[in-house]
């Protein structure tokens, strides 16, 4: 799969506040998550694709190429920025028409994309003849993605797109963002919400503290963890029972009991789901549920940051 | 270029693809789309509602103060209030403000992240805030005129047509300094009202060579200049309206490279 960024070495400072310290990565095509908690310099990793900011050192290409000063790159690039500050003396179409203009559209396309791109964000017609500034929050997030998709760029930023958003919004602009995949866009975004980023990205890259911590999908960062265990959940009637037949057949790390759950944490997770059947002969005991636990991204962002 | 060529550049093929531009926009693109911008910004019904509150203002303002010798009063207050105070800080709120106010209200990113140098974007600005500031001039400048008119003063053609002269060479010179200013400091008022007081009213007095830097001293040669005068007053002019553009070039030049390179903290409204 070809790159769609690269970093090698990259550094970011702000005087002497860190934003990126020596972070190596790749970003493939397809749909891809930027994971960390505050301050851990997603917004710093953004600025520096967008080329809103200079490298302090090392090298990052996006398609190929240097990202400062280069408005080559910024054609196939479109931006959604975090906060919701707009030009909010204006009505959206007069905004997009702008900003498309500036994009390199014709006055006429830029006319008929503004409408297209608010469309698709789904902004109700009724709301396109007030000023950006009478708009809710949800509704402001609507705009700002539109100008982001109105010159259809290769590469679409996201930073914090669900903020403000209702639940029946989030899930229109995640269908928005998979119908954008299947036409070929590569998604970068960033987001507090996990389970909504777990949903929709193929990759994931996580940072803390300015530095990547694993990148890939869920598989090669969990597989990547020397200290991970897979973390089961069994709902039974004895849990007792079971934990003491489980710690014999030695392919448990630890084990929890809370009230009817057995938490156990699984040495060879392949051995264990081979031999398990086995395992619930030797004893009495009836199963409700069983349930994998670590295969969520909060899981995993919580295990790589420890 | 034929349509379907044009669709073709524009990144629409015949089928609609999602593909964008083909080639990164230039300096033209960045023109129009900063006047279709900033002049929906400028003209914004809350802008345009307090300039024309402050030109009304303005223009009793006159009325009232030129009870006495209104002849007289009247081409004073064109000269020295408006080509010398109203002018310049119009300019320096406008053009300053241009950038300066992108950057302090994050809406920069926006901006600087289409497909576009960074000095055509600043080109882009200083053409639409050109535009904007001139309007709002020329119709305070009208005021004044309008209030003279109430007072049974007339101005000649010639005198207005140098009024439109001089308020369009200050626009150019004065918004590119401000501009200028405004890309290099958050406190752009600050260092706009300390050049104005040490070049535009302290150099423009001295009697030598030194004061063609300032831009009032070129004005001065603007207006009044009447048609009718002599036939000297197109040299003038030219005169008069040369060493501007040639002001708002240097400072325009400085602006642009100081934009394309310098890397700011969005919102901090100061550096």
């Amino acid at each position: 799969m070809s790159s769609v960024v690269e970093a090698k070495e990259l550094s970011c400072f702000y005087g002497v506040v860190l934003g990126l310290n020596n972070v190596s990565f790749e970003i493939s095509s397809g749909i891809t998550g930027l994971v960390g908690p505050n301050g851990a310099g997603k917004s710093t990793l953004i600025k520096l694709i967008t080329g809103q900011i200079k490298p302090s050192a090392g090298c990052l290409r996006v398609y190929g190429q240097d990202t400062w000063n280069n408005p080559d790159l910024l054609r196939r690039i479109g931006y959604c920025p975090e906060h919701e500050y707009v030009h909010k003396e204006l009505k959206p179409v007069d905004w997009l028409e702008s900003l498309g203009t500036l994009s390199g559209l014709s006055l006429k396309q830029a006319k008929q994309r503004s409408g297209e791109a608010l469309e698709r964000v789904q902004l109700d017609k009724k709301h396109w003849k007030k000023r950006i500034g009478a708009y809710s929050k949800g509704m402001r997030q609507r705009v700002k993605l539109a100008q982001a998709l109105m010159h259809r760029p290769d590469l679409v930023i996201l930073d914090e797109p669900m903020n403000g958003l209702d639940p029946m919004g989030r899930q229109e602009i995640g269908n928005l963002l998979k119908s954008l995949k299947e036409q070929g866009v590569d998604i970068i975004i960033s987001s507090h919400i996990l389970h909504e980023l777990e949903s929709m990205c193929s990759g994931f890259l996580m940072l803390n503290w300015g530095r990547a911590l694993a990148s890939g999908g869920q598989r090669k960062i969990r597989e990547d963890l020397q200290s991970w265990s897979e973390e089961i959940g069994i709902r039974t009637n004895d849990p007792e029972s079971l934990a003491s037949v489980l710690r014999d057949t030695d392919t448990i790390k630890g084990y929890l009991v809370d009230g009817d759950h057995l938490i156990v944490w699984l040495k060879d997770p392949e051995v264990f789901f081979r031999n398990w059947t086995d395992y619930l002969k030797d004893c009495e005991v009836e199963i409700y549920d069983v349930q994998s636990r670590s295969h969520s991204l909060s899981n995993i962002f919580e295990q790589v940051v420890k | 270029m034929s349509d379907v060529a044009e669709r073709e550049v524009m990144g629409e093929g015949s089928n609609g693809a999602w593909r964008p531009v083909e080639a990164h926009p230039g300096l033209k693109a960045a023109v129009v789309g900063m006047l279709l911008l900033k002049t929906r910004i400028f003209f914004s019904p809350s802008s345009l509602l307090k300039n024309l509150g402050g030109g009304f203002a303005l223009g009793l303002m006159v009325y009232l103060w030129s009870r006495g010798n209104p002849n007289a009063m009247i081409s004073e207050w064109l000269e020295t209030p408006f080509l010398g105070y109203l002018l310049p800080l119009t300019c320096l709120t406008m053009g300053g403000g241009a950038i300066r106010n992108e950057i302090k209200e994050y809406t920069i990113e926006y901006l600087w992240t289409r497909a576009l140098k960074r000095s055509h974007l600043l080109i882009g600005t200083y053409v639409a805030s050109v535009v904007a500031t001139f309007c709002f001039c020329v119709f305070y400048g009208t005021v004044i005129c309008l209030a003279g008119f109430l007072r049974g003063v007339g101005i000649s053609g010639g005198d207005y047509l140098s009024l439109l002269l001089a308020t369009f060479g200050g626009c150019l010179a004065y918004v590119a300094i401000s501009l200028l200013l405004g890309v290099v400091t958050g406190r752009f008022m600050v260092l706009g009202i300390l050049y104005g007081s040490l070049v535009e009213v302290g150099i423009s007095q001295i009697p030598m060579n030194v004061r063609n830097l300032a831009v009032s001293h070129h004005l001065k040669g603007i207006y009044p200049g009447s048609l009718s005068s002599d036939g000297g007053v197109l040299w003038a002019w030219a005169l008069g309206l040369g060493p501007c553009l040639l002001i708002a070039a240097l400072a325009l030049a400085v602006g642009s490279l100081v934009f394309s390179n310098k890397q700011y903290s969005i919102g901090a409204g100061k550096d």
